[in-house]
C-alpha cells in the first residue's frame, strides 16, 4: 500500500529563478578527471 | 599531441604537461561519458526522461565538459517541467562554451518571453506552497493549487504525481490513474507513476498499461525524434512543451469531428425516423378522425333523411285530414245554404232564397233529409222566381232596354234552365243589343237543348238573319 505521508516526503520544494545563480554556485562541479587529477596532485605531493 | 581535457602539450608516454593525466585515462573517461550520453539520448527519444536524466547525469559525472549531454540534461528538466533546474544546467554549459552552444539559444527562448517567465515562476511557487499545505494537512487548498500548476505547466510531472497520490489519499483512484496515465505519457517509465499505477490497478493493469504505452513510444519516435535531434550543435531551435499542446489540439479535433459524426449519425438513424413515425402516426390519427366524423355525418344524413321521410308522411296525412276538414266544411256550407233559403222563402225573400239554392252541391250531401228539403225548395222557389226576373226581362226588351233586359233574362234562365223562353228572349236582347256572337249562342242553344219546343222555328229563322 501507499504511505501517503512517506511519500510526500519524497517530493523535495523546486528550484526556482532566482535561486538559479546560487545553486550553481553551490554545486560542486568535479567529474573523474577531476577526481584523478587531484589524486595525481596529492601523489606528486608524496612522493616529493 | 595535445591534450583532449585541457590543450596543453603531451609530455613522452603521453602524459599532459599540464593536468598531468595519462592521455589514455582522459579518453576513457571520455569515451565514458560519450557512452553514457548515447544512452541518454536513446531514453530521451522514447521520453524515457528519468531514465536518460539518470545517464546524462553519469555522462557528465565521467568528463563535466560534455556540453551536449548538459544540454540535453537541460532539455530534459525542462520536457519535467522543472524549468529552474533546466536553466541551471544550461547557464553552466554556456560558462563552459560560450559560443556555438544550443544553450544559449535554450536561455534566450525562455528569457525573453517575460510572460513564459512569470509563468514558469508561478508554477514553482504554487508547487512549493502546495508541498506546505500537504505537510500541514490542508489538502483541499493542496488540491487547488497543483489544479492550478498543472493549468499553468501541463508537463509538470511532480504537480501531476503529487496531485495523483492526493486523489489516491481521498479514494479517488480513477482520477488518481488519469493523471498517472497524464505522467508516464511524459515520462514513460517515471519511477513513482509507474509504482503508484502498479498499486492501484494490480500487475495486470500495469502490463496492459505499458503495452499501450509502448505503441504510443512507437508512434512519438516516428513523428518527434527528429525534432528533439539535441545532438546535433547545428540545432538553433528549441521546442518547448509543443508535444502536449499539439496532441491536445489534433485530440480536440478529432474529438469535435468524431462528435459531429455522431450528432449526424443519432439524428439519421434515431430523430429522423422518430419523426417520420411520430408524422405517420398523426396522419393515421387525422385519417382516422375524418373517417369517424364522415361516417357519424353520414349517419346524420341517413337520418335526417328518416326524419324527411317521417315529416313528408305527417305532411300527407295532415293533407289529408285537412281536405276531409275542408269537405266537412263544404258540407257544412251546404246544409247552411239550404237553411238560409229555407229561411229567406219564410221571410218571402225568394230571390234571396233562389241565391242560396243555386250555391247548393247537392251530390255532396249524404243526409235524405237534406236532400228532400233542396228538392221542395228548389221545385217551389227556382220556377217562381225565374219566372219573375222572365216578365221583367221581357218587359224591359219590348221598352227597349235591351242591357237590362239582358241581365234579368240572364238571372231567369239561371234559375231555371229548362225556362226556353228565358233563353229565346235573352238570345233576342243580344240580337238588338247589337252581340251578334251571344245572340248566335243562346238561339243555337235553344235549337240543340230544347229541339221540341215551339221557339226552334223562330230561333232558326233569327239566326239565318244574323248570319
Amino acid at each position: 500500500m501507499i504511505d501517503f505521508d512517506e511519500e510526500i516526503k519524497k517530493f523535495k520544494p523546486s528550484l526556482e529563478i532566482g535561486d538559479v545563480e546560487e545553486a550553481i554556485y553551490d554545486t560542486e562541479m568535479k567529474d573523474v578527471l577531476d577526481l584523478l587529477t587531484q589524486a595525481k596532485l596529492q601523489d606528486d605531493d608524496n612522493n616529493r | 599531441m595535445n591534450c583532449i581535457r585541457c590543450g596543453s602539450p603531451l609530455l613522452i608516454g603521453g602524459t599532459c604537461s599540464h593536468c598531468g593525466l595519462n592521455d589514455a585515462y582522459v579518453k576513457k573517461c571520455i569515451r565514458m561519458s560519450n557512452l553514457y550520453y548515447n544512452r541518454g539520448l536513446d531514453k530521451a527519444n522514447v521520453r524515457d526522461l528519468s531514465g536518460a536524466i539518470l545517464d546524462l547525469k553519469r555522462a557528465l559525472h565521467f568528463n563535466k565538459l560534455n556540453i551536449e549531454a548538459r544540454n540535453l540534461l537541460g532539455l530534459c528538466y525542462h520536457e519535467m517541467g522543472e524549468v529552474a533546474t533546466a536553466l541551471s544546467e544550461w547557464v553552466v554549459s554556456t560558462n563552459f562554451m560560450p559560443e556555438d552552444n544550443d544553450a544559449s539559444e535554450y536561455i534566450k527562448s525562455i528569457q525573453n518571453n517575460p510572460s513564459r517567465l512569470d509563468e514558469v515562476n508561478n508554477t514553482i511557487r504554487k508547487y512549493n506552497q502546495t508541498l506546505n499545505y500537504l505537510r500541514t494537512g490542508d489538502y483541499d487548498l493542496a488540491s487547488i493549487q497543483l489544479k492550478k500548476v498543472i493549468g499553468l505547466s501541463p508537463n509538470y510531472v511532480n504537480g501531476h504525481l503529487l496531485l495523483a497520490l492526493l486523489y489516491i489519499k481521498t479514494d479517488s483512484y480513477e482520477k488518481a490513474k488519469k493523471e498517472l496515465r497524464r505522467v508516464l505519457r511524459i515520462d514513460v517509465n517515471n519511477t513513482l507513476a509507474l509504482k503508484y499505477y502498479s498499486e492501484l490497478s494490480g500487475n495486470a493493469g500495469l502490463k496492459r498499461f505499458e503495452d499501450k504505452d509502448k505503441k504510443r513510444v512507437k508512434n512519438y519516435e516516428d513523428r518527434e525524434v527528429k525534432r528533439r535531434d539535441v545532438s546535433s550543435p547545428n540545432s538553433n531551435q528549441i521546442t518547448i512543451d509543443q508535444y502536449v499542446e499539439n496532441s491536445t489540439n489534433k485530440y480536440t479535433f478529432i474529438g469535435i469531428l468524431i462528435g459531429l459524426l455522431v450528432g449526424i449519425a443519432v439524428m439519421y438513424f434515431l430523430f429522423i425516423p422518430q419523426k417520420t413515425d411520430e408524422l405517420a402516426d398523426s396522419y393515421d390519427t387525422l385519417k382516422q378522425e375524418f373517417n369517424e366524423e364522415i361516417s357519424a355525418k353520414n349517419k346524420e344524413v341517413t337520418k335526417l333523411q328518416e326524419s324527411e321521410k317521417g315529416l313528408q308522411e305527417d305532411i300527407d296525412s295532415l293533407t289529408k285530414e285537412l281536405a276531409k276538414a275542408t269537405g266537412e266544411s263544404s258540407k257544412g256550407n251546404v246544409f247552411d245554404n239550404i237553411v238560409n233559403a229555407a229561411t229567406a222563402h219564410l221571410e218571402d225573400d225568394d230571390e234571396k232564397s233562389a241565391e242560396y239554392l243555386l250555391k247548393v252541391d247537392i251530390s255532396a250531401v249524404d243526409s235524405k233529409d237534406a236532400k228532400k228539403l233542396y228538392n221542395q225548395l228548389s221545385e217551389i222557389i227556382l220556377p217562381k222566381v225565374s219566372e219573375d226576373f222572365y216578365n221583367q226581362g221581357y218587359s224591359k226588351m219590348s221598352s227597349g232596354a235591351y242591357k237590362e233586359a239582358v241581365d234579368l233574362l240572364t238571372k231567369a234562365f239561371k234559375y231555371d234552365d229548362a225556362n226556353v223562353d228565358a233563353l229565346y228572349y235573352l238570345g233576342r236582347s243580344y240580337q238588338f243589343a247589337g252581340n251578334k256572337e251571344e245572340a248566335k249562342k243562346c238561339l243555337d242553344q235553344v235549337i240543340s237543348d230544347f229541339p221540341d219546343s215551339r221557339r226552334v222555328a223562330q230561333a232558326e229563322e233569327h239566326l239565318k238573319e244574323l248570319n
